[in-house]
């Protein structure tokens, strides 16, 4: 039975919030008690990494800063099991006057890391950050960037039980980041407890082994990351704003979009599915083509479906795309529907017009089913 | 698996137990509050062209100027020490005191990203902006020592006295500054007012004047002032004159240590939740 780091039982925190501006000895201001999180319970085991996902204001960084002693609960209790470390802002404790290698010590003086113990490390700080050139030059004239590499390398070459990270790979540049994933993965498999706050569903997805899901201040879901990052997926659909965007005065209109899997059934990987898209032309247009793109939560565009040109007549209609295989994975995507001529002049667009939800089907590994055989060949001998 | 040190998290309750726990930690985190007095230190001067040249040429700045305008005025009866260094004995930890709570009081608000994203024994703060502050009264002191041996004043036995009553100041401005930082996040008129609360203290302690000037009747209340007594015990001790007894130094230290207690109590307790009001 594993040992359990991290015990949060039954947690809440509010804060203050002052409605108007200062309250002094002639002006009474009244304040009012928000609560960011609302009787939250959890256990990290030993080795785990577990992901925390939610909307902003969620109550994700509230937690953290619990577990981090940086404020305090209001009730309910935590009990940690080794020493933690936290990465709520990378380089938060660097003097900007200070060179690097000061601050290096000073930073790790914050964690309660002794002096000879850094001495230990510090080679291989400086190595990781990439900063051999500049460890004695004032922090104050790094650019951001180098700022956050020396943050990271500080707080993950140290010792520490415990590694909180809130957001800290958002910053950095894509080799820094790749880096810094290889980093987490290796401290992952030494064995060591992982909490990490992020909206990289990506990254959670593939670093963790459990995921917390949080809506305003209270635990929504426990469970598998693909389970969690897709009931959050689908919780923040509901909140965004489709865009419609008409060009030409308004020749064609797109009214819509609908998914149906076979024999009327949600859509599903491996399943055929149908895609009917509704339009409404004021006159008839020619060399008319309509694109469908699925798109990624990260905004990256998944794959597209490409009508070959037609001529409109005026009117309503719907254009309508068969797949045989619906290909890619479970989750949830937002779909952009976009008319244009043949030569690619934009008629009209609607961007987010409709989620796509795909539901678990043949599954494999990573972002895409491709249809395939295998058949074994042995040669004789 | 070594064993693992476990902390447990939960809502606020005043309890005196706070005090021994705070200490302990205090003390494992030692490193860290001598790094950020080293770095108040440095990031003062660093950018000054004049360097840490400046941290000799402040008080020396002050003794020529106490030196032009007490010659011009002339006639003080401050027994046989020049009147320059009779000032500067008593001024400097008076500059101590006053110079810890003002910077430690604005300090904790200013130090707000820090507290925010890290923890760490918030006490080191104000602390360091204490032990910033010695380092000033130690040059202030050396100083001293050396226009008096100049000035053909033998330095007298007596400065070993200055490590005890030098002990016990810290004491009170570790109190005073523990208070005033924690109060000041409620209260942000403390650094306004403090400023003109030190001004009236400042009359009320035997700075610019020597004890045996406060009228007879009066020295019994104004003695009871324990700031009164060791600034008074800080000059005598460098000038060589006894000037407070035993008994009074321990009660200076008796009364600064339950003022410490106190004070760390209060700001032990409501530090978990400074962050947030900050």
């Amino acid at each position: 039975m594993a040992a359990v780091d991290i015990a949060v039982r039954n947690v809440s925190k509010s804060y203050r919030v002052h409605r108007d501006g200062g309250r002094n000895l002639f002006r009474f201001r009244r304040t009012k008690r928000i609560w960011a999180l609302k009787d939250v319970s959890f256990d990290v085991q030993r080795g785990e990494a577990l992901g925390v996902v939610g909307a902003n204001g969620s109550g994700k960084t509230t937690l953290i800063k619990l577990l981090a002693r940086i404020t305090s609960p209001d009730r309910g209790d935590i009990t940690i099991a080794g020493r933690l470390m936290s990465l709520v802002e990378v380089g938060a404790g660097f003097h900007p006057e200070l060179s690097g290698r000061d601050n290096v010590f000073l930073n790790a003086a914050i964690f309660g890391v002794s002096v000879a113990e850094v001495q230990k490390r510090f080679d291989s700080i400086v190595e990781f950050s990439g900063l051999a050139d500049f460890i004695d030059a004032p922090v104050k004239t790094y650019s951001s960037g180098m700022f956050v590499r020396l943050g990271f390398a500080v707080a993950s070459q140290l010792d520490a039980d415990i590694l909180l990270l809130d957001e800290v790979l958002a910053v950095g540049d894509l080799a820094f980041q790749a880096r810094c994933m290889d980093r987490i993965e290796e401290i992952r498999r030494s064995g060591r407890t992982i909490l990490l706050v992020s909206h990289d569903l990506a990254a959670v997805e593939r670093l963790c082994d459990r995921v917390l899901l949080l809506t305003s201040g209270e635990m929504a879901g426990e469970g598998s990351p693909r389970d969690m990052i897709e009931k959050y997926q689908v919780s923040a659909a509901k909140c965004l704003p489709s865009s419609n965007l008409n060009f030409e005065n308004g020749a064609i209109v797109l009214h819509g979009v609908s998914f149906v899997g076979r024999d009327g059934a949600r859509p599903r990987t491996g399943a055929p599915l149908t895609v009917r898209v509704s339009y409404e032309a004021e006159v008839s247009i020619e060399d008319v083509v309509f694109t469908v793109s699925f798109i990624w939560p990260s905004g990256y565009i998944c794959t597209e479906l490409v009508s070959s040109s037609a001529t409109l007549a005026g009117g309503r209609g719907h254009v309508v795309f068969d797949c045989p295989i619906l290909a890619i994975q479970r989750g949830l995507y937002t779909v952009d529907l976009t008319v244009t001529t043949a030569s690619g002049r934009v008629l009209a667009r609607r961007i987010r017009a409709a989620p796509f939800r795909v539901d678990p089907g043949l599954i494999v590994q990573g972002d895409f089913y491709m249809t395939h055989s295998a058949k074994l060949e042995q040669d004789e001998n | 698996m070594s064993e693992r040190t476990v902390t447990v998290i939960r809502s606020t309750v005043p309890a005196l137990s706070r005090i021994p726990g705070g200490l302990r930690e205090l003390v494992a985190y030692r490193e860290l509050l001598g790094y950020m007095t080293v770095n108040r230190l440095r990031v003062r001067y660093q950018n000054s062209w004049l360097g840490w040249a400046w941290a000799v040429l402040q008080p020396l700045a002050f003794l020529a100027f106490l030196t032009v305008v007490g010659s011009a005025i002339g006639g003080h009866s401050t027994s046989d020490v020049p009147y320059p260094l009779f000032i500067l004995a008593s001024l400097s930890p008076w500059t101590f005191f006053a110079t810890s709570l003002n910077t430690a009081a604005a300090g904790v608000l200013s130090s707000r990203s820090l507290i925010a994203r890290v923890y760490f024994p918030r006490e080191i703060v104000p602390l360091s902006y204490v032990l910033a502050a010695l380092a000033d009264l130690a040059i202030a002191t050396a100083l001293t020592m050396v226009a008096l041996a100049c000035s053909g004043h033998s330095i007298p036995p007596t400065v070993v006295e200055l490590l005890p009553i030098c002990l016990i100041l810290i004491i009170y401005a570790a109190a005073f500054s523990l208070a005033l930082s924690i109060a000041q996040i409620g209260f942000r008129d403390i650094a306004i007012g403090l400023p003109l609360l030190l001004q009236g203290v400042l009359f009320t302690t035997p700075v610019l004047y020597p004890l045996n000037a406060v009228p007879a009747q009066w020295r019994a209340v104004y003695e009871l002032n324990p700031l009164a007594l060791l600034v008074e015990a800080f000059r005598g001790a460098l000038i060589g004159k006894q000037v407070i007894s035993a008994e009074q130094l321990v009660y200076t230290a008796v009364v600064g240590l339950i003022l410490f207690g106190i004070a760390y109590f209060i700001f032990k307790t409501a530090e978990p939740d400074m962050v947030d009001e900050i």
